[in-house]
């Protein structure tokens, strides 16, 4: 996981070098950039669930921020602070999670989780599940999926790195790091293995109908999210994780391609592209390699990852395989789709006078050399490279990891995998449609459905979105009548006490002082009277004044 | 020959009277400390004449009219020096016309 983020991380800063050149934000993109693997490193190497925790938030807020990197455009904004809060839903989740593991079990290092889900008791299953919504917030499970399309707001390089191979991996690698808490609880694993087979298998269906190109992919992601839930609800840290690694190169390498083409021709509608591998060579050809690893082509790696998962779902009953082996092969269909649409046929480039051409080399060389891990990196967990990769995780595979499920699986997966290929091939690259008009017509009410991304996302706006709306209206009229009315009527009653008071200062106060005043300065000017100025006036009066002075004497002796 | 004390009284106070009376009336500013001197000289008169009667042997009386002609000495030089000043200042030295400090 660690290699994870830092090769695919540092191939991906090197082709946002050309992707993000010219933007005035330059330097701020890859601070952001650099915080991010700051915190994600802190994530993946934290050795305890606090500090995971920490990681866990900062990859959020960079998630947050890199989203609305661009955000003098609404939606850009918009989606990042969807993003945020959304994934604060699920947070809220693993803090209570952690909360419950701290005062049950008194210590939050994730070694000796069996130990502690012992400690738990009848807490565990509560404990393992508060943990996995965290995870579903952050990955971009049912019901909490609904950010991460509109995450593609972000730029390109972003989507790849955060929002499609590392951040969002995060909650798969939680599960996978605190699977022993799962383990003795088939309850909370079945959970796991429902809520990620449902995510996987509408997600997979939303992707079939969309039409821009990033979307597909990140809905693809959600998907492959879903998937690994699946790996990792059929009780197998070791499949999750394999899958993980794999999907972080050939959807890295997916989301870089498409960021190629929309620098290229500056828009993101499959519909209005084709034809580009002409004059997009480079492009054309890694993002199908990508395309078919993700479809599950032997020898790339993808294929063995899924297979890994598809073998677990086997031992955890016929349901689940099915629902594997089905987002398989809507996996195959899609991703064809996008790339029939958008390499393939004839270039229609609207506008028709855009030459589109193949990106600089410092974003072709970290194209090619995520392809070659995307064909290459399946191996080491393959039994040719003697399971190098289960050796080294070691304790979490456990044993069961040798058993070798039937061999039908794999040709199914192989079979489902060309199949869905094919048909997206005959649909989309030769213009045949799949099934008579009729049927068309009668079930083009679940096309609608499903191309609105089966209306989560207007059932949220009614049922959350709304009444909090509506209740922060009401609390604020509240404010506005109530509170601020009583505070006003404070303020006023204050202000006519002030008047009253006013007025007795002007009037009562001040006249007193002024009425000493005037007295005073009356009988200042009745006294400068006798201050004549004049020696002989002055000596006039000492003189009558010494002889009264001897008269009263003399009269009171 | 003797002169009896008072005489010697009456004397004085016509001084007194004579002085007063000049330093109300005259307007002459030098004509006032004239007049002034004249009050002092009929309180050394006094002064004298209280001595020849309480105050032998001492002669303390003379001695304070010795001072007294001093003080008055001083008095007038302060006080011509004053008048010099003024008429320079306001070319009049008549006390109808110095009313500076009128309130």
């Amino acid at each position: 996981m660690c290699l994870v983020v830092t090769v695919v991380g540092w191939l991906i800063m090197l082709y946002s070098i050309g992707y993000m050149g010219g933007d005035p934000r330059f330097s701020r993109f890859f601070a952001y950039l650099s915080l991010f693997f700051f915190a994600m490193l802190t994530l993946v190497l934290a050795g305890d669930l606090l500090l995971l925790y920490i990681g866990w938030e900062g990859v959020g807020l960079c998630s947050y921020l890199l989203i609305s990197f661009w955000f003098e455009k609404p939606a850009a904004a918009n989606a990042g602070k969807k993003a945020f809060l959304t994934t604060r839903v699920g947070d809220l989740g693993l803090l209570a999670g952690i909360l419950l593991i701290a005062k049950r079990a008194g210590d939050l290092s994730l070694t000796n989780l069996a130990a502690k889900g012992a400690a738990l008791g009848g807490w565990a299953p509560a404990a393992a599940l508060l943990i996995f919504w965290g995870a579903a917030g952050k990955s971009a499970q049912f019901p909490l999926h609904v950010w991460l399309p509109d995450a593609m707001e972000g730029p390109t390089p972003v989507s790849a790195l955060i929002h499609a191979a590392t951040m969002v991996a995060a909650g798969v690698y939680l599960v996978a790091r605190t699977l022993p808490l799962f383990l003795p609880n088939p309850n909370a694993l079945l959970a796991v293995a429902t809520i990620g087979g449902i995510t996987s298998f509408f997600a997979a269906t939303i992707a079939c109908t969309q039409t821009d190109l990033k979307r597909i992919l990140a809905y693809s992601t959600i998907s492959q999210l879903g998937f690994m839930m699946m790996g990792l609800g059929a009780g197998s840290a070791f499949a999750g994780i394999f899958h993980l690694v794999t999907h972080a190169w050939f959807k890295a390498l997916l989301f870089l391609g498409a960021g190629s083409v929309i620098h290229a021709v500056h828009h993101q509608d499959v519909t209005r592209m084709g034809g580009l591998w002409r004059s997009m060579p480079v492009t054309a050809l890694t993002f199908t390699v990508a395309a078919i690893a993700m479809a599950g082509i032997p020898p790339l790696s993808g294929f063995w990852s899924k297979e890994e998962i598809l073998r677990r779902l086997a031992g955890s009953g016929p349901p689940f395989l099915i629902l594997g082996l089905s987002i398989a092969f809507l996996t195959a269909f899609y991703i064809t789709r996008a790339v029939v649409l958008t390499f393939a046929g004839k270039p229609h480039v609207i506008p028709a006078n855009a030459h589109p051409h193949e990106s600089p080399l410092v974003m072709t060389i970290p194209l090619i050399l995520l392809m070659l891990g995307a064909i290459g990196i399946g191996f080491i967990g393959t039994e040719f490279a003697g399971h190098r990769f289960q050796h080294f995780l070691g304790i979490e595979t456990g044993a069961a990891h040798q058993e070798h499920g039937p061999a039908w699986i794999q040709l199914a997966a192989i079979g489902v995998a060309v199949g869905g290929i094919a048909l997206a091939i005959l649909r989309y690259g030769l213009g045949r449609q799949l099934a008579p008009a009729r049927v068309r017509g009668s079930l083009s009410w679940a096309y609608r459905i499903v191309s609105n991304k089966y209306y989560i996302d207007e059932l949220y706006d009614r049922l959350i979105i709304r009444p909090v709306l509506a209740l922060a209206r009401s609390a604020f009229s509240f404010d506005a009548g109530v509170i601020d009315g009583a505070v006003n009527e404070t303020g006023n009653a204050g202000l006519a006490l002030s008047r009253v008071k006013g007025w007795i200062d002007q009037r009562i106060v001040d006249g007193a002082v002024n009425a000493a005043a005037a007295a005073v300065g009356r009988t200042g000017a009745a006294l400068r009277l006798i201050q004549t100025g004049l020696v002989q006036n002055y000596l006039l009066i000492a003189a009558a004044g010494t002889l009264t002075l001897f008269a009263v004497l003399r009269w009171l002796s | 020959m003797i002169v009896p004390l008072p005489q010697l009284l009456a004397v004085s106070a016509g001084l007194f009277a004579i002085g007063l009376f000049g330093a109300l009336t005259r307007k002459n500013a030098i004509g006032i400390l004239m007049s002034i001197e004249l009050i002092l000289n009929s309180a050394n008169l006094n002064l004298v004449a209280f001595n020849r009667i309480w105050g032998e042997p001492s002669g303390l009386g003379q001695v304070m009219a010795l001072f007294v002609i001093g003080t008055a000495a001083g008095g007038a030089v302060v006080g011509l020096a004053l008048i010099l000043t003024i008429f320079r200042h306001r070319q009049t030295i008549s006390a109808d016309e110095i009313k500076l400090l009128k309130g």
